[in-house]
């Protein structure tokens, strides 16, 4: 069931009449383009991804950069607690020499550190005054794919695959092109963005969190007795 | 009731004579892959097939991969001897794991009381690439670890999809859901109007599907 990126790359060039050659009308990094703008729009809107970078301190080091590939910090634990997020602002009404303290971190900031790279920096308070290890879970990007490795699978649920197909058929459609069409590529837009909310709707209501009980016993006493009897669907 | 991939494809030959095949308009492998798109797009909406999967628990382990047939997970239950189910695990965010103990990492135990998922179901392992757990899987957290593992199993249940090849579906889904899916795929581009009514027809034909399989479930019937 999992599908890879050649599958929809084949998909792709069959549904322009197009075939992928030196004459072909969209070019291999041109569909590769419109399949990676797909994933890469897909991880910002649904936040679908976990990932967990773990790295350690260096004594006397505030601040961490990570990947460029990662959207968004939801939680940083340090020798495996979790840390508090906190401002600069804040810290500084706290203590105007807070940047002067070392110790062992209690939270993090991630304001006035970012650079125009679109790199995600951290910051550490108190900075840290021996190594640790520290773990930072972020909303990360799917792999990006590529010609060479056109075997492997696309990094987004199997039931969710060749949505990533219509987002680059709509792409195609909308080019200047001798086959521009909008009304097709509105079409196959329109499912990419219906398939896009369903999978954000999973993913935020990924736990089942509506809880049912059975006539009569509100309150069982074991735990064989709390059958989640659905999920919230979309 | 038969195998989507051949109930489909011969239904689809029937609106297309002589359309799909070798050196014809659309080739197999297209239509294939369209089917495979419908059925999944399908057991997505309809949320009617219901898989279970088993994993041994290992010692000092909280984490274990799922596999990607998961659409959505709704139980994960505990074995101590891994086949006689006892008990269930209740989900719980990272943050309610914080309110229960600081160093909840650190606690191991000798049966798991609760469970967390890590990325949205149903996504594939990929080659690691970048930094930290870049390309890793779905995975499934669990609370607390085993401190000694011996023969201990939880089993995840969820809406899934089925073993690739192994897709049946009865006629009237194929027909009401799987065809017209297919047909908007292909009509897209010639005729974009036409295209969003077969759409509008898989969308009620999934409600149909949905209804009429829930219907049998009626309480107390």
């Amino acid at each position: 069931m999992q599908v890879t990126y050649k599958k929809i790359k084949d998909m792709f060039y069959e549904s322009v009449r197009d075939r992928e050659d030196v004459q072909a009308l969209f070019q291999a990094d041109q569909v590769a383009f419109w399949c990676n703008k797909a994933l890469a729009e897909l991880a910002e809107s649904v936040e679908y991804i976990d990932e967990e970078i773990d790295t350690t301190t260096v004594s006397g080091t505030g601040t961490y950069e990570l990947a460029d590939d990662q959207m968004r910090i939801n939680r940083v634990e340090v020798d495996e607690k979790k840390l508090f997020p906190t401002t600069t602002q804040k810290l500084e009404t706290m203590d105007p020499r807070w940047a002067q303290r070392t110790g062992t971190a209690t939270r993090y900031y991630t304001d006035t550190i970012q650079g125009a790279d679109g790199t995600l920096n951290i910051g550490l308070w108190s900075t840290p005054s021996s190594a640790l290890d520290i773990k930072v879970c972020v909303y990360g990007m799917a792999n990006v794919v590529s010609d060479a490795e056109e075997t492997e699978c696309l990094q987004v649920p199997s039931w969710f695959a060749y949505n990533i197909l219509f987002s680059m058929l709509s792409d195609a459609y909308m080019a200047e092109t001798n086959i521009q069409n909008f009304q097709a590529a509105q079409f196959y837009r329109i499912l990419f963005d219906d398939a896009a909310r369903r999978l954000r709707i999973r993913s935020n209501s990924r736990l089942p969190k509506d809880w049912a009980y059975e006539t009569g016993t509100q309150k069982p006493g074991r735990a064989i007795d709390r059958m989640p009897l659905h999920i919230p669907s979309p | 009731m038969s195998l989507v991939v051949d109930g489909v494809m011969a239904k689809l030959q029937s609106y297309m004579p002589r359309q799909i095949g070798d050196n014809r308009r659309w080739s197999t492998a297209y239509v294939e892959g369209l089917i495979e798109a419908a059925d999944n797009a399908i057991r997505e909406r309809c949320e009617l097939n219901v898989i279970s999967v088993e994993y041994p628990l290992v010692t000092d382990q909280a984490v274990y991969d799922l596999t990607s047939s998961f659409i959505s997970v709704t139980k994960v239950e505990f074995s101590l001897d891994g086949s006689t189910y006892t008990d269930y695990l209740t989900p719980v965010t990272l943050d309610d794991l914080d309110d229960f103990h600081y160093w909840w990492r650190k606690d191991t135990g000798i049966r798991p009381k609760h469970y967390s998922l890590l990325t949205v179901p149903g996504v594939p392992s990929t080659p690691a690439s970048g930094s930290g757990t870049k390309g890793d899987p779905s995975r499934i957290l669990i609370y607390r670890k085993m401190g000694a593992a011996t023969n201990e199993t939880i089993k995840v249940t969820g809406i899934g999809l089925p073993n690739a090849g192994f897709e049946v579906a009865s006629e009237a889904v194929q027909s009401q859901c799987h065809v017209p899916y297919c047909l908007a795929i292909m009509k897209a581009v010639e005729d974009p109007a036409l295209a969003g009514q077969y759409y509008n027809k898989f969308l009620d034909g999934c409600d149909i599907a949905r209804a009429s399989a829930l219907t049998l479930q009626a309480e107390g019937v």
